[in-house]
């Protein structure tokens, strides 16, 4: 036998053991007993294309997407020229959390949500704390539960919980699972809300918003270069978000998380500040949130304390009202402060609240009022 | 006359015998250089990289492996390069001598620069994953290897033209006592004493010397011998004392590598590397290039929960033990409790130096707390050897993505812990966790060990988190949020953040049946020490970080893996049916596939004797330094066994080699054997409280043997190898070997220590590799017909 014998020999081995391999450990394509298939709704804001190609038209990417292929969110696939929401009933997490988590400081304090959240996402952020449900498909989450909207609402109302979130991975990507529950939700007498990267479409965003109460935005940073390099996204869509949901008159929060040397300068701040002050108004409240090493951003150090002090009084200057710092369990700026004589209207350590001094949405020292979605 | 520096030939006889001799002092002198400077660039290297990389068991096999891969390649090269009429071998030599200490240090620099952005697309603070990984270690070891790999077979070549009996074996030897040396003072003083830039430095100086000596030798140009001692001498102490140049080199390096902080601190400890980053005003250490600690304002979100929750389960909290990863915040929130004892150990010394110099009140308390008892040694060790018993053991945050901390997580620790608790004493550790998730491969390492902790405790909880805690008891294990109320407030610690709301939200019934179900439903092996499933399932999880396109793979091997070692065997058959017996002019071939068989275990040994010795005595830095020793003090001895034998036996028919040759092979099985049933025994002994200093002399000697019989067959490949296979040079000898022998290990590297170790345990990998063995022995016997 010669050399080239040899290599064929060895080469039809690999070819038979590959394919023979292939056909045994081919994966099935229930997902945790639940059939993709017969959970899967029709998309909404797509249009049909030539060749059964499809354009979505959900978020800023506007996937093009080919027959049996998915978007950037792996949620929305194509089949047959039609697009489908894949994840629709799927959960992969329901939980109750406090809502001073999502964070939320505004909006009924020291109740309980129950959140929910599916596999997907339509950014790639790679400091994300959920990203074992945010950055795979349906089929690599495995675990999921199958609860129509109907099913959380009831949940919600046999806990007796208030309201309802859309949470841990970006909500755009079940779009129709989180407009029918939001739905049903209102017309139960549950509020809603909903924790968002803010790269969603005007028109399914302005659709959306009847049904919403509260909106909570990571306005990760104010360049696009940290959008591009670090989420594998843009600012522009963010900001256009932001302006629409502002002018819906839902509640909203901001979000930012603070990490060192990517999105920490005193300018960048301060233009984020001023903008927010500018375009919608200084009653939004927002958040400075110290980073912690997570998914793949590990080698980073956490956020000086100095720095979301610093970033907190940039803000103040600019103008904006009610600025907390999260994640410093036990630091002042936990607590929500009256802008106009500076008590302590919500006494808060991490989630805990100690006392809420407000009555009926004003502060309980001066009488201010104090914007926000308050108990009766 | 005489030029004492570069003999000149007045005297004939006994001048050429002079000369010759002095030129093969120099070639000797060099080739232990290459042994010596081979493997401080290789421990450098991989230490250089670990801070890039993560530093766990992946990234360690990688770059390993990749050393030898490449090491192979360049001798393979090396070795054709020999044959060459158009370049001397010798001039060849010259110049990749100089070359090698200039491709180290720029290996550094470009390592740095690489983890910072440069060639690759990578962002400071970001994890690489596995591409980058490999693009990395190819462009940054495979050019330095490729270089060193090349001079072996070069001065196999110098060795055969000074003298051509034995030529490989003598270089082989001298190479081994290079090695020995490089080993020995790379961890008992480099590592620790200069950073990697300095150490990069010396090995240039040092060639710098021999460089010149080879000069003169070679007769390019003389020098008086007191000038030249002095001009040597001069560059020497220049450049270290006076080494702007170095530290130049190591802080632009360094602001590549961490643009987010000013370096305020960089040393190099014996068992890793600790920086300490400032910016605006809060000091981070980062250990191996991980953040593990905040100096001024700790990260108290995390500490203070996994503290409140541990110490809160237990009633009467009075001795606790706490095994890493305690000081910066943990520590200060356990002794907020009725503790009234706490030992805490911590591996590193330089760690808590550091940790000492820091200005946080909470860290100062620590320290000065009189109730607080720290003990500077590794925690296995420690449990070893202490007779406390304790009511909470703690185990910090550790991974088990390393088969060293792995060892913390195993039922044979968990056994130890038992009976170093009292009888309502808990185990608490953590682990990779989430809120809402409990699937794929965070099920498993949870499943895995959550069992494990069943196996040896009556009960075990799980609280999930960011991080999971898992508390073990043969106790009842209250953790309602009414009682965890009741306690804080007896404490006087209720209030500020745990709160009954907040209580309700972290132990939330619902969600720790729903995800404790998930748990008990995932299939995963029980971990042990000599089955360390928890260390795969741990890899998996930071594959799936790095490289999620590979889960799937890795998670199939775990899944199928019988079946896998089955159908591998299979065609490894066929394979090898088809190389040996079907093919024409075998015999070289056979031998090669022998001594790279060989190589393997060879390095398989190095992998599990080292891993042997931290399962059953803990992490001790100077038995790790003998272990080196022992095991290439083995090889040499063996190899320096084997050379005399060949030379006491140079007039008889060579058919004696191929005997010698066949005794080893069956020498290494029994050695596999003894190893299999030695670390079993050795374990019994350590489980019963036995002599750990008995238990390791023992290891040593395990070392010793399993170097000799494994470093005794090179010199004999050497010999046989131009019998069969006709005007083999030595060079090309040593080209064809020493790569069989490094890709051997390659092989071993990748293969046992990632994957056959970790999912089949180590009975089948000593199994495997016997039928490695067997299959080369049965070549060697010429059993099956050709």
């Amino acid at each position: 036998m010669d050399r080239r014998d040899f290599i064929k020999i060895c080469g039809l081995m690999v070819g038979v053991t590959s394919v023979a391999g292939f056909w045994w450990l081919r994966s099935d394509n229930s997902v945790n007993g639940y059939r993709k298939e017969d959970n899967m709704v029709e998309a909404r804001y797509y249009e049909q294309l030539d060749d059964n190609n499809v354009r979505c038209n959900l978020c800023f990417r506007n996937c093009y997407i080919e027959e049996g292929r998915r978007g950037v969110c792996r949620n929305r696939e194509n089949n047959d020229g039609e697009l489908y929401n894949i994840v629709y009933s799927l959960p992969a997490a329901v939980n109750v959390d406090p809502i001073e988590k999502e964070p939320m400081h505004h909006f009924l304090p020291d109740t309980q949500i129950l959140c929910i959240g599916t596999a997907g996402c339509n950014f790639r952020c790679k400091f994300c704390h959920n990203w074992r449900m945010s950055q795979r498909s349906l089929e690599e989450v495995r675990d999921v539960q199958n609860l129509t909207p109907e099913d959380i609402v009831e949940a919600a109302k046999n806990r007796g919980i208030p309201s309802i979130s859309f949470t841990y991975n970006e909500p755009t990507v079940f779009y129709e699972y989180m407009y029918d529950t939001a739905k049903l939700a209102q017309e139960n007498g549950l509020n809603v809300i909903f924790h968002s990267n803010g790269a969603m479409n005007q028109e399914p965003l302005e659709d959306l918003l009847q049904h919403i109460d509260g909106v909570t935005v990571d306005l990760k940073a104010f360049t696009d270069d940290f959008y591009n390099d670090i989420c594998e996204a843009r600012l522009d869509p963010v900001l256009s978000t932001l302006k629409t949901i502002y002018q819906s008159g839902a509640w909203l929060e901001i979000v930012n998380l603070v990490l060192p040397e990517k999105n920490d300068s005193p300018e960048e701040i301060r233009e984020m500040s001023r903008w927010i002050n500018n375009e919608l108004g200084n009653e939004v409240p927002v958040h400075f949130n110290r980073f912690s090493p997570a998914y793949q951003m590990t080698d980073l150090m956490p956020t000086p304390i100095e720095t979301l002090e610093r970033c907190r009084d940039i803000a103040k200057s600019e103008g904006i009202k009610y600025i907390t710092i999260g994640n410093a369990p036990g630091h002042i700026y936990n607590s929500s402060f009256c802008p106009e004589c500076n008590s302590v209207i919500i006494d808060r350590t991490h989630f805990s609240i100690h006392e809420v001094n407000m009555e009926n949405g004003k502060c309980g020292e001066c009488g201010a009022e104090i914007p926000g979605v308050w108990h009766d | 006359m005489v030029n004492a520096g570069n003999v000149e030939l007045r005297f004939q006889g006994s001048g050429m015998t002079s000369k010759l001799n002095k030129t093969g002092n120099i070639i000797s002198a060099a080739t232990i250089l290459i042994g010596f400077g081979g493997m401080i660039g290789q421990l450098l290297l991989i230490r250089v990289l670990m801070v890039l990389f993560y530093g766990n068991e992946l990234s360690i096999s990688l770059v390993i492996a990749n050393w030898l891969l490449m090491e192979g390649l360049g001798s393979y090269f090396g070795g054709k390069l020999t044959n060459l009429k158009i370049i001397k071998s010798k001039n060849l030599f010259f110049v990749l001598f100089m070359i090698y200490p200039f491709s180290l240090i720029g290996a550094i620099i470009l390592a740095r620069l690489m983890s910072g952005g440069f060639i690759i697309t990578t962002i400071p603070g970001l994890a690489m994953n596995l591409s980058q990984m490999l693009v990395t270690t190819i462009l940054t070891i495979g050019i330095t290897s490729i270089i060193h790999g090349s001079l072996f077979p070069l001065a196999a070549k110098l060795f055969e033209e000074e003298n051509k009996d034995q030529a490989v074996s003598r270089a082989y030897l001298v190479e081994i006592i290079g090695t020995i040396l490089g080993g020995l003072l790379f961890v008992f003083l480099f590592a620790w004493q200069f950073k990697a830039i300095e150490t990069a430095f010396i090995i240039f100086i040092l060639h710098l010397i021999i460089i010149l000596l080879l000069i003169n030798n070679f007769r390019l140009y003389k020098f008086e011998k007191p000038f030249k001692m002095a001009f040597i001498l001069f560059i020497f102490i220049a450049i270290i004392l006076f080494n702007p140049i170095t530290d130049n080199l190591h802080e632009f390096s360094l602001s590549r590598l961490w643009p987010e902080g000013e370096v305020i601190d960089y040393r190099n400890s014996i068992y890793g590397n600790i920086v300490t980053l400032s910016r605006e005003g809060e000091k981070t250490v980062l250990y191996d290039g991980n953040p593990v600690a905040n100096l001024t304002n700790p990260e108290i979100s995390w500490s203070e929960d996994y503290s409140y929750l541990t110490a809160t389960a237990h009633e009467n909290p009075e001795n606790i033990l706490m095994i890493g990863h305690g000081i910066g915040g943990p520590i200060s929130f356990l002794l907020e409790h009725p503790v009234t004892n706490l030992t805490y150990t911590e591996l590193d010394p330089q760690l808590l130096d550091i940790l000492r110099e820091a200005d946080s009140e909470i860290i100062k308390k620590e320290f000065d707390d009189p109730r607080v008892n720290i003990v500077e040694q590794d925690g296995r060790l420690y449990l070893n050897q202490t007779k406390d018993r304790y009511d909470i053991i703690k185990i910090g945050d550790i991974d088990t993505e390393t088969l060293q901390t792995n060892r913390f997580y195993t039922e044979e620790l968990f056994e130890l812990a038992s009976r170093r608790l009292k009888e309502d004493g808990m185990l608490v550790f953590s682990l990779p966790g989430s809120y809402t998730y409990m699937a794929g491969e965070l099920a498993l390492i949870n499943s895995s060990l959550y069992k494990t902790a069943n196996n040896v405790f009556a009960n075990s909880v799980l609280i999930p988190g960011d991080r999971n805690i898992i508390i073990a008891s043969d106790k009842n294990i209250e953790i309602s949020p009414d009682i965890f109320v009741e306690r804080l407030k007896e404490r006087g610690l209720y209030g500020r953040r745990f709160t009954t709301g907040y209580l309700e939200f972290r132990l939330d019934e619902s969600r720790i049946e729903n995800l404790t179900e998930k748990l008990i439903l995932t299939t995963a092996n029980i971990n042990r020490d000599f089955n360390p499933a928890g260390f795969y399932y741990g890899m998996l999880n930071r594959i799936s970080i790095i490289a999620p396109g590979y889960t799937n793979f890795f998670n199939i091997i775990n899944n199928y893996r019988f079946e896998i070692i089955g159908i591998a065997g299979v065609v490894l058959v066929l394979i090898y049916w088809l190389l040996f017996f079907k093919s024409k002019n075998n015999e070289a071939n056979r031998l090669t596939y022998l001594i790279a068989t060989t190589g393997s275990i060879a390095m398989s040994f190095d992998i599990l004797i080292m891993f042997a010795l931290q399962s059953l005595f803990g992490h001790i830095y100077q038995f790790s330094g003998l272990f080196i020793v022992a095991f290439m003090g083995g090889m040499f001895a063996g190899g320096r066994l084997t050379y005399k034998l060949i030379k006491s036996k140079r007039e008889e028919k060579s058919s004696y080699i191929l005997d010698y040759l066949k005794k080893l092979e069956i020498g290494i099985i029994g050695m596999l054997l003894l190893f299999v049933i030695i670390v079993n025994l050795l374990r019994e002994i350590m489980l019963l409280d036995g002599s750990l200093y008995l238990s390791a002399v023992i290891c040593i000697i395990l070392a010793i043997l399993a170097g000799g019989v494994t470093g005794a067959q090179f010199p004999l490949g050497t010999e046989l190898l131009p019998l069969i296979k006709d005007a083999e040079s030595a060079g090309s000898t040593a080209g064809r070997l020493y790569t069989a022998d490094l890709l051997g290990g390659w092989l071993a590297g990748l293969i046992i220590g990632i994957l056959i170790f970790p999912v089949a345990g180590l009975v089948i990998t000593i199994l495997s590799l016997i039928v490695i063995k067997v299959s080369s022995i049965l070549l060697i016997y010429k059993v099956l017909p050709e």
